[in-house]
């Protein structure tokens, strides 16, 4: 007999969940945030920068409690090739004070002071039934004659809430079996491999400790400030697209790598190595020589964004954060906590809205989430950005043009003994020179394009979410084709070796004594 | 802890899983990998994937594959580069498997 629950459930302790739960709480409404890691973060990881200001609408100056590194008053960008950088550098001081344009933080430490916030206004506001429950994996869910989720499985019983927010991260296990996932993307899941890959990156960091002088110093920067610096990584065997980042936080430093899955299918080439060969690079040594590495972390970076986001609603389920693939990558900026917390506070909002009007926690009631997101910057941004992977999927920014700007650079910088060439010399002859001048124009082009074309589309007024969804729909059909057919044809291949495997087998026992028996009995064995 | 590697010296990746803290699930392993069919899998890309060695190669006979599910850090690599489905994937039991202090 399935146990029926108070109030919402929420499948996940991260930025999302935690924030859906200080909203719902704040409203009086009873909140039950399961979480497997124990305690809330300790499963948790990112870059490292929480951007935006979105947690004031539950916690009012949270900044003066949260346990943040440091203030943001610095972001830089830079290009590396084998022995060069190249930054571009942008700090505002009036960053260090309130507003402030955004903080490093250690999610172990974050997560757990959220929690503690729900708790703590749980008791402030008494609201009954408020639990945040640690160690505890939510196996799967049950369902009701029409495939719509009614129940949770935990240890083996079904518990049933009123309604359920889906935020178990970016390797959510649970997305993909309830109905927010088309048939065509559950079987594709099954089977191929990039189906995966063209919606999740790679990640991995290592957090280095350092005197908190040190830091400051190293990174040039005034007591208390911070640096977000996100780097393009032109020093990885060509083809391999990945980014790379640095931040500093108290008294540590997050360093970590992106990497495109699909562009390192390679047999050469571990994904680990290229965290090692970053950590080692004569741009990255100077921060960091000498110091401790205390933690090693992994994780996903959902980089599909509104082309693979799921449906965001269904009859008493809502899905957000990196589950719903809310994050923004753009190259220049890479955002993923703001999402997280804003898709929160509206799932928050929209279940309180359905709880006042008679529990109603049909899809029709919660539909409003998606309407409430359109009117963020949520949905905004991702549709805005939709199209970002044209040029962040471009492998020549990842090694040509790199390497392209470190010889303008160099050209211009080198002291020759010669006689200087103008600027414009140095820059045009150099472009020339490489023979990259078409690919140059032609992705500049492009890169336009892609920005231009989904922005004003998703801007127009009431019919832009439209548009927007009816676009990303078309595209998304062509790419579930394509990996269809991969699929198909991976499928293929497998069967015929299958088959060719077979018939060497029947050969080899057919004729035993066969002059390189001795082969073919090590191969059986 | 272990010092930050200098140029000209890779670092030994399991002295930087040793850095991250670990609940093992001594009982259970949660992924459960069919070596039976690495032995004809045609690119063994896991092993390149897993960002803590957990698929290692023999170093004999290439086409065996070892698997230790101790360091892992549940991030579901294993899971999609392998298309042989040799991989069966899930969780962790609830607040077992990695333990980040940083995150």
């Amino acid at each position: 007999m399935p146990e029926k629950m108070p109030g919402v459930c929420i499948i996940g302790g991260g930025m999302c969940g935690l924030s859906a739960a200080l909203k719902l709480v704040s409203e009086g409404i009873p909140v039950t945030v399961l979480e497997r890691g124990s305690p809330v973060g300790s499963k948790n990881v990112s870059g490292g920068i929480l951007w935006g200001r979105d947690l004031e609408e539950v916690i009012p100056r949270f900044w003066e409690e949260m346990p943040f590194e440091r203030p943001i008053t610095s972001k830089r960008i830079s290009l590396l090739t084998d022995k060069s950088g190249f930054t571009v550098e942008f700090k505002n001081t009036d960053w260090r004070k309130p507003p402030f344009a955004g903080f490093s933080v250690l999610r172990a430490r974050v997560d757990k002071w959220l929690a503690s916030k729900v708790t703590e206004l749980a008791q402030a506001r008494a609201v009954p039934d408020v639990n945040i429950i640690e160690g505890v994996l939510v196996e799967g869910f049950t369902y009701d004659a029409h495939g719509h989720v009614v129940g949770i499985l935990q240890g083996g019983e079904e518990l049933q809430f009123e309604a359920y927010l889906l935020c178990d991260g970016a390797n959510s296990r649970l997305l993909d079996e309830t109905p927010l996932v088309s048939k065509e993307q559950r079987a594709l899941k099954k089977g191929s491999r990039k189906y995966k890959m063209a919606q999740q990156e790679w990640g991995a960091k290592v957090i280095i400790q350092l005197d908190e002088k040190a830091i400051e110093e190293r990174f040039n920067l005034m007591p208390g400030d911070g640096v977000a610096n996100e780097m393009v990584l032109g020093f990885l065997p060509k083809g391999i697209r990945a980014g790379g980042f640095m931040y500093s936080n108290k008294d540590t430093i997050s360093l970590g790598v992106m990497l495109a899955m699909e562009s390192a299918w390679r047999r050469d080439f571990y994904f680990r190595d290229a965290l090692d060969q970053y950590i080692r690079h004569p741009y990255i040594q100077p921060f960091v020589r000498g110091g401790e590495e205390v933690e090693y972390a992994t994780h996903w970076a959902p980089i599909g964004g509104i082309n693979w986001m799921p449906e965001l609603f269904d009859d008493r389920l809502l899905v957000g954060g990196d589950t719903a693939q809310m994050l923004l990558s753009t190259g220049l900026n890479i955002e993923g906590m703001n999402y997280a917390i804003k898709s929160g506070l509206l799932a928050g909002a929209t279940f309180a809205d359905a709880w006042r009007a008679g529990k109603n926690f049909s899809a029709a009631a919660l539909s409003s989430y998606e309407r409430r997101l359109w009117n963020s910057f949520v949905l905004q941004d991702l549709a805005q950005f939709r199209n970002i992977d044209q040029i962040t999927g471009n492998p020549r920014l990842f090694y040509d043009y790199p390497r392209l700007i470190e010889s303008v650079f160099s050209k211009i910088v080198w002291p020759t003994g010669q006689p200087k060439k103008t600027f414009g010399e140095s820059i045009g002859l150099t472009i020339l020179g490489s023979g990259l001048a078409p690919q140059l124009m032609a992705d500049g082009a492009k890169a336009a394009l892609s920005e231009l074309v989904p922005a004003s589309i998703a801007r127009i007024p009431i019919l832009g979410p439209m548009l927007t969804k009816e676009l990303v729909t078309r595209r998304r059909r062509r790419m579930l084709r394509v990996l269809y057919h991969d699929m198909k044809k991976d499928e293929g291949e497998r069967a015929m070796r299958a088959v060719e495997e077979k018939a060497d087998e029947a050969q080899a026992r057919a004729a035993p004594a066969h002059p390189h028996g001795a082969d073919a009995g090590g191969g059986h064995a | 802890m272990s010092a930050v590697p200098v140029k000209g010296q890779p670092v030994e990746i399991m002295e930087r899983v040793g850095e991250t803290e670990f609940n093992i699930d001594q009982n259970r392993p949660h992924i459960v990998v069919d070596t039976n069919i690495c032995r004809r899998c045609p690119h063994q890309m896991c092993q390149y994937g897993c960002p803590t060695q957990c698929y290692k190669a023999d170093e004999a006979d290439r086409q065996v594959m070892h698997f230790n599910y101790e360091g892992c850090v549940e991030c579901g690599t294993c899971d999609v580069l392998c298309d042989q489905g040799a991989v069966a994937w899930t969780m962790p039991r609830g607040s077992f498997g990695v333990k980040y202090r940083f995150g």
